[in-house]
């Protein structure tokens, strides 16, 4: 797809992906401590998420980034959940087709304290809701449902490698 | 003058200058500003097609329960709910809201508690390991949910009739008769909606492309990809809820697909608008598409198919290009009160953006003069123009019904939401997929 504008996202100059690369690896020993692998979560663990689901995981890369492994977990209702590792092997968004609306606090990590928070607030106002967005400081969520397909992505902008697009995750 | 509680609009600074005030009850306020043209705000109505397969559409203030809820965009009808078999033994509820991105109807436990509706009770499913019980369902919204036992009715709109028809009771008693699961406290983002003002309206009418809410999926009781629509309760008050297979018999279903005739879809005319809106609007639910001399399928109409693949990330969507920006989960649905997207060559910045919602408005300096290109799952396509007015000039008049009010959603977003904005000045039709149909699909056309 398409889009107008890239992303509003800080880049980093070459020599400072590795840098970048370590924090976020640093960052990693905060996120084992979930059972699986999700948001900010390493790579392998991947494999958790798919038994939990009781999916099978095909890996691919993406389709405009080949630094990008995208980990596509396919449930027997034809649901999906994407993803999206970079070259430091973490995880750092996550995508959803779905029949039923995703459990995001398992999805999402260590932020998903951050989603119930900022999810719980704008749920406070009035109305039926079929399309919303977050956008935090360092987490950035889309989600919309029509009829019994939901579909979205969530983000750590802090996470994602220099040279992806979020256009890109699909 | 005093400003109209919006739901995600406050009252801004006036962006136009308002020649005469909207005081009293007079329902015309003179209105000039830069880039609109001047003139009276008034009512909008179309009055046709009429028939037993018809019913009025108002969209205004809502429900009057001792206060104005003052939403805007947000299409409402009257639904009666009767006791399965009977002529009497019946409550008419206005301001449910009509929406077609859901399926199925849900009221207030309390509304109907005089008619003492049936339980619905579903069966033991020994591979699922659901007990047998009183069936109860969690249905969620991108944010929010509701809560509330299954039962029978009777559902009465316009002259058809959907009987003994599987409806959502939702739960608004104290405490609820059935503890909510803590899943469907998660899956309602700490919010469940079980007020009217909560909801915007007195119920929520479903009726969208599906004849049933879930389908295959609960029928075997597989909640794996998220969090479990329907519950099997225990019989004693108070006693716990666990996730249920239900027959799909049980679920809740869109009252059209179960009307006896006119039952393969529906039609939504709203009437064209004014570009700074009108007080209210009203127009006409048809139901049948081909079934009747009043609702067949105009020949200019455009037929767009979504994604009928369930295993494909689109299922249930059209794409949408507006000049550079292709958005590939684009829908076309009543029930969101703005056309949403993200677009970050536009306006945003607007003095009534929202507080609370995480989504606010855009407010171009000017009025915009937009095209779409919608394209369906079979390559046909159909261009739509769209005009975008600034939320904060728009929310400085008393209207309530909007056919160029806009939303943001976050940078990147693959949606673009064809909210109530598009339905005004059309007919819009809604298959639904599986009726006896030609052609037979999820589609809409208009």
């Amino acid at each position: 797809m398409t889009r107008g504008s890239p992303p509003r996202r800080r880049r980093l100059p070459r020599s400072s992906r590795s840098l970048a690369r370590l924090l976020a690896a640093s960052c990693l020993a905060l996120a084992t401590a979930a059972a699986h692998a999700v948001l900010g979560g390493r790579a392998p663990a991947i494999a958790a998420d798919s038994n939990r689901l009781a999916g099978t995981r095909r890996i691919e890369p993406a389709a405009a980034n080949a630094d990008v492994q995208v980990h596509v977990i396919v449930l027997a209702d034809g649901s999906q959940v994407r993803e999206f590792v970079g070259p430091a092997g973490i995880v750092f968004a996550v995508a959803w087709s779905t029949r039923f609306k995703p459990r995001l606090e398992t999805l999402l990590g260590t932020y998903a304290t951050t989603y119930a928070d900022a999810a719980a607030r704008s749920a406070r106002g009035p109305g039926v809701r079929h399309a919303m967005t977050i956008a935090g400081d360092d987490l950035v969520v889309h989600a919309a449902a029509h009829l019994n397909a939901h579909v979205g992505l969530a983000y750590a902008p802090s996470l994602v490698p220099a040279g992806v697009r979020i256009d890109d995750l699909r | 003058m005093t400003c109209a509680e919006r739901w995600r609009g406050l009252c801004g600074a006036a962006a136009l200058a308002l020649v005469a005030s909207c005081g009293g009850s007079s329902s015309q306020t003179q209105l000039v500003g830069p880039g609109l043209s001047g003139g009276t705000l008034d009512t909008a109505s179309i009055d046709v097609p009429t028939g037993a397969n018809t019913t009025q559409i108002v969209v205004d203030a809502g429900p009057q329960s001792g206060f104005s809820i003052g939403a805007v965009n947000v299409p409402y009808v009257s639904v009666s709910v009767c006791v399965p078999g009977s002529a009497s033994a019946c409550v008419t509820l206005d301001h449910v809201f009509l929406d077609t991105g859901s399926i199925g109807l849900r009221i207030f436990r309390s509304s109907v508690a005089a008619l003492a509706l049936p339980a619905i009770t579903l069966p033991a499913d020994g591979a699922s390991a659901t007990p047998a019980g009183a069936g109860a369902e969690c249905y969620p919204f991108v944010l929010g949910a509701v809560w509330g036992a299954l039962a029978r009715a009777d559902v009465h709109i316009g002259g058809e009739t959907a009987a003994a028809l599987p409806v959502q009771l939702i739960d608004d008693s104290t405490p609820p008769a059935n503890a909510v699961p803590a899943e469907c406290a998660t899956a309602a983002n700490g919010q469940l909606m079980d007020t009217p003002a909560a909801l915007q309206a007195n119920g929520i009418l479903g009726v969208g492309m599906l004849a049933l809410d879930c389908g295959s999926s609960c029928v075997v009781g597989n909640y794996a990809s998220g969090y479990t629509l329907y519950y099997s309760c225990g019989s004693t008050a108070g006693s716990a809820c666990v996730p249920a297979a239900v027959p799909a018999a049980l679920q809740v279903g869109n009252p059209v697909a179960f009307f006896p005739v006119d039952n393969n879809g529906s039609i939504i005319v709203l009437p064209a608008l004014p570009q700074l809106g009108a007080v209210q609007a009203s127009g006409r639910l048809v139901f049948g598409i081909g079934t009747q001399s009043n609702n067949q399928l105009a020949p200019s109409a455009r037929v767009l198919y979504v994604d009928p693949d369930p295993a494909s990330p689109t299922y249930l969507y059209l794409s949408t290009t507006v000049g550079a920006i292709t958005y590939p989960d684009s829908y076309i649905d009543s029930g969101s009160n703005a056309l949403f997207f993200s677009d970050p060559g536009l306006a945003q910045g607007c003095q009534s953006s929202s507080g609370v919602s995480g989504s606010g408005w855009y407010c171009p300096p000017t009025v915009l003069q937009r095209q779409a290109t919608l394209t369906d799952a079979r390559a046909t396509t159909a261009a739509v123009p769209f005009t975008l007015v600034s939320a904060d000039a728009l929310f400085t008049t008393p209207g309530l019904a909007f056919d160029d009010l806009a939303g943001t959603l976050a940078a990147n977003t693959t949606s673009f939401v064809w909210g109530l904005p598009f339905f005004y000045g059309r007919s819009v039709y809604t298959s639904i997929w599986g009726q006896a149909l030609s052609p037979n699909g999820p589609w809409n056309a208009f």
